[in-house]
């Protein structure tokens, strides 16, 4: 039951990739900063398919990237959060891993 | 749907936060500095926040961002003052960036001094105590 926090692009740096190696059935992954980007490539799309999804929303807008995902924010494996949100679930996943 | 929802939120839980970002160039910093905050928001505590790798950057008295810009290395010292909480650097990832505390100076024959007194210098082990005490640690 682990919280996978990622904030570095997925096209500079191999976290988000090596995370999904580990995730756990009850896991969920967070997507702050640049990782955000990832879900404009179908690809990544496809490899976060099914996987629970959190982003972190001051970073999504200030990409600008709110109307750009709104197809992928529709589908209910992605849940927006800001840092109150961030914080509460740290507490209830049992860790939090920083990729 | 996460699981155990809400299971935790009444509680006051401790925090350590590690920063292994710069005080500028990196998001990882600024992201940590908002986390304590909605932290300390919800009633939380966070007992120390150690600075790793580049993190140490911020604890650079000399940071002098534009007048009309955040500076984090002060915003981090007025948290830490409002809130009591350690801040602690890495020592030697200090050392090896030139961040130097007084000690650090007179030990190695330097000339100037250029880490907040504010900050401690610290070993791992600082970090390994502080995940004991803590509920949660969060990095980045």
């Amino acid at each position: 039951m682990n919280l996978h926090h990622i904030q570095t692009s997925a096209y500079t740096d191999n976290a988000l990739s090596l995370c999904l190696r580990y995730y756990g059935v009850d896991d969920a992954i967070l997507l702050a900063g640049d990782a955000i980007n990832c879900l404009l490539d179908v690809n990544w799309q496809t490899q976060l398919q099914g996987k629970t999804l959190y982003l972190l929303e001051s970073d999504m807008l200030s990409r600008g990237l709110k109307t750009k995902l709104e197809n992928s924010l529709n589908s209910s494996h992605i849940t927006v959060i800001d840092y109150a949100g961030f914080v509460s679930l740290s507490l209830q996943f049992s860790k939090v891993i920083t990729w | 749907m996460a699981p155990n929802s809400g299971a935790f939120l009444s509680f006051m839980s401790q925090f350590i936060i590690q920063v292994n970002g710069s005080v500028y160039g990196s998001f990882a910093s600024v992201s940590a500095f908002h986390f304590c905050q909605a932290a300390l928001a919800q009633g939380h505590r966070i007992h120390k926040v150690f600075f790793y790798q580049d993190g140490v950057f911020n604890a650079n008295q000399l940071t002098c961002p534009a007048s009309d810009e955040p500076n984090l290395h002060q915003q981090w010292l007025t948290l830490a003052t409002d809130h009591n909480i350690a801040l602690v650097n890495c020592v030697s990832a200090a050392l090896r960036r030139g961040i130097v505390s007084a000690q650090d100076t007179t030990e190695n024959g330097l000339q100037s001094v250029n880490c907040a007194p504010q900050f401690t210098m610290g070993g791992l082990g600082e970090l390994i105590t502080g995940i004991e005490k803590a509920d949660r640690l969060i990095s980045f």
